[in-house]
């Protein structure tokens, strides 16, 4: 068990259940605000995860996931993206944007530690 | 007997006697010399031509009178035998001439009569042929004019019960100078024809300061235009010569007066009922325009509403999920061990969240189907896979309930298309309501298919619902409010959502209840749904 996980999310309180959740759970943990600093952390890190709020300034996840995507270096960290419009669609275009897994809001802690333990036993 | 006729007959008596002296001569022999037989048809002879010269002046005029008789029978009125003697004979052709006068005086007249009669009734027909107003009025003007040889013709038009006229058609001479005009009767021929109701005749008089039809020409003559003993205006007829018309031509004016009156206020009535037709028309339009632009600015309103109410939820669910989180990491013990008495009200906690946190699901699910922006996602599904689902799901709240949970599927369900993850939605509520508002007893899972339909019942022993209630159980937040339903939560959004999903995909929702002995909940799905219904 453990890893090093890049939390790319604005919300504060989300940010903070999921870096709790996390760290308690023995992973290493990050924490990008906007869309550009989560795919410049994604350079300087080199996380295992990456989990990625749709919904984001500067430029949106789907944006952050084809650009970390777009690097060779970067291309086989996996992100599971985390929205929070729980239609139909968003599944597909987070994985038409290289997206590798899926979690819509609002998920439980427990929900979203077990699909992060898929990646990161 | 006249001279001449006197003559002829002595004459004739004289030739006869001669005559017969002459042959009784012969008989007696007394008369045999030559010469005596020669004077005798001398005799004879000359008074042969004297009778023939004698008949010629009584036959001749005779034959003439016969000749003309035969003329005027044939219709000649203009025949006149030549007066030439006193005597009569003279006489006889005399009266006879004044006779012919007399004749071709009375027959021109009928005849005038007969034209006039005709002229009228065409006027007539052609004045109430016309329907529309304007042409009408042109037209008895015309008239006006024509039938009398006037140099003008004018209507004028009384201004509703007013003493003031306008001139509404003019024809020939005075045209342009009183089309349009207004004036009053006072001291006209108007006013007498107004106030007697009888036509009248006037000099015109061209010094008038105001405008006036009496001072357009020298004779005038205005007959009372009159609908049921109304007089609603003055027809004229104008000449350049003075003293134009007679007895005559003011019966005539006033039998096209009698007329024109009937046909102007047909034409008025057909105008106005235009002018209402088009006012009426004119206002359905300003009102559907109306409508319109308020049903547009509603739909509008709505769609802002149903906007609001999915940002609202939108905004809502973000804090509520870190409360739910943060309740959550607290209960999984990350920050710590955590007391039993905290952790239960933890727990309270947590469920008073989730609750909130479903009513705010459902309020942004309906605004979202109400705003058009949710999409029925058709696809294939089983039916039985969707009751399997739903039971799964619910089986462990029967089972701590103790209720007695049965399905009841037939094994050759048709596939399905549809919404899956819907019509799931749709089982699920209902299912879930059948357990929440039941103690004791079952809740049956039904479906069947049937007329290319299928039918979904779940049938419940739990309190029912009274007549009153079961009308409004689809409606937005009419959760029924008695005793055995408080406090079982929800915020009766559920059966709303349920009844669009279902009409949604072109099927039907409803509920059978008797109080005491439980519900059913039913709804029909067509088994095929290749195009959504109306949310």
């Amino acid at each position: 068990m453990g890893g090093r996980i890049l939390v790319t999310e604005d919300n504060e309180d989300n940010r903070r259940t999921m870096h709790d959740l996390l760290v308690s759970a023995g992973y290493e943990v990050y924490e990008a605000l906007t869309g550009a600093e989560g795919v410049s952390m994604a350079g300087a890190q080199r996380p295992d995860l990456i989990l990625m709020d749709i919904q984001l300034p500067v430029f949106d996840g789907y944006e952050a996931t084809r650009r970390i995507k777009a690097d060779p270096a970067l291309r086989g960290i996996p992100i599971i993206a985390v929205t929070s419009y729980a239609l139909g669609g968003d599944e597909v275009k987070a994985r038409e944007a290289g997206c590798d897994g899926y979690v819509a809001k609002p998920f439980s802690p427990r929900q979203l530690l077990a699909k992060v333990r898929e990646y990161l036993p | 007997m006249s001279l001449q006729v006197k003559l002829v007959l002595l004459f004739l008596f004289l030739e006869d006697f001669i005559f017969g002296v002459f042959l009784f001569l012969v008989r007696r022999g007394t008369l045999v010399q030559q010469s005596t037989v020669w004077t005798g048809l001398l005799l004879s002879a000359v008074g042969v031509g004297l009778a023939a010269w004698l008949a010629r002046g009584l036959v001749q005029p005779l034959r003439s009178l016969v000749g003309a008789a035969r003329k005027i029978a044939q219709g000649d009125l203009d025949v006149r035998l030549q007066v030439t003697t006193k005597d009569e004979v003279g006489l006889l052709a005399d009266a006879f001439n004044r006779m012919a006068a007399s004749l071709k005086a009375t027959v021109e007249a009928l005849n005038r009569k007969v034209r006039e009669s005709q002229t009228l009734y065409e006027i007539s027909r052609e004045v109430n042929g016309q329907v529309a107003y304007e042409p009408t009025l042109d037209l008895i003007a015309e008239q006006a004019q024509h039938l009398l040889g006037a140099d003008a013709g004018l209507v004028a038009l009384r201004q509703g019960e007013t003493d003031v006229f306008t001139t509404q058609a003019v024809s020939g001479h005075i045209a342009d100078s009183f089309a349009g005009t207004h004036f009053t009767l006072n001291g006209s021929l108007g006013e007498r024809v107004l106030s007697f109701g009888t036509p009248a005749a006037a000099d015109g008089d061209a010094g008038r300061t105001h405008p006036h039809p009496e001072a357009a020409l020298p004779s005038v003559l205005g007959v009372p235009l009159r609908v049921h003993d109304r007089v609603i205006g003055v027809l004229y007829a104008a000449s350049r010569e003075p003293d134009k018309f007679d007895v005559d031509a003011e019966r005539l004016l006033a039998a096209l007066g009698d007329q024109a009156a009937i046909a102007i206020e047909t034409a008025r009535l057909h105008d106005d009922v235009k002018a209402y037709a088009r006012e009426l028309e004119a206002m359905v339009a300003l009102r559907t325009r109306e409508l319109k632009d308020l049903n547009d600015q509603l739909t509008e309103a709505s769609q802002h509403k149903s906007q609001f109410l999915a940002n609202m939820s939108h905004e809502l669910r973000t804090p509520l999920n870190a409360i739910l989180g943060y309740t959550e990491l607290i209960l999984d013990d990350i920050y710590g061990a955590v007391p039993d008495k905290i952790r239960d009200v933890l727990g309270r906690m947590q469920l008073s969240g989730r609750h909130l946190l479903r009513l705010i699901n459902d309020v942004l699910d309906l605004s979202k189907i109400e705003a058009g922006r949710a999409s029925l996602s058709l696809g294939d599904y089983s039916m039985r896979a969707v009751v399997q689902t739903v039971f799964t799901a619910v089986e462990s709240l029967a089972k701590e309930k103790k209720i007695a949970l049965t399905v009841s599927l037939p094994n050759d369900l048709p596939p399905g298309r549809g919404d899956e993850r819907r019509i799931t939605q749709v089982l699920l509520n209902l299912v879930g309501n059948a357990i929440k508002f039941t103690e004791t007893g079952e809740v049956r899972i039904e479906a069947s298919a049937r007329d290319a339909e299928f039918q979904v019942t779940v049938a419940d022993s739990g309190p029912g619902i009274a007549e009153a209630d079961r009308q409004r159980v689809f409606e937005e937040f009419q959760q029924v409010d008695n005793t055995s339903t408080r406090n079982k939560g929800g915020a009766g959004l559920g059966l709303a959502i349920a009844k669009r999903i279902v009409e949604w995909h072109g099927g039907r929702i409803w509920v059978t209840s008797r109080l005491g002995e439980g519900s059913t909940f039913g709804f029909t799905l067509p088994i095929r749904v290749e195009t959504a219904g109306a949310a």
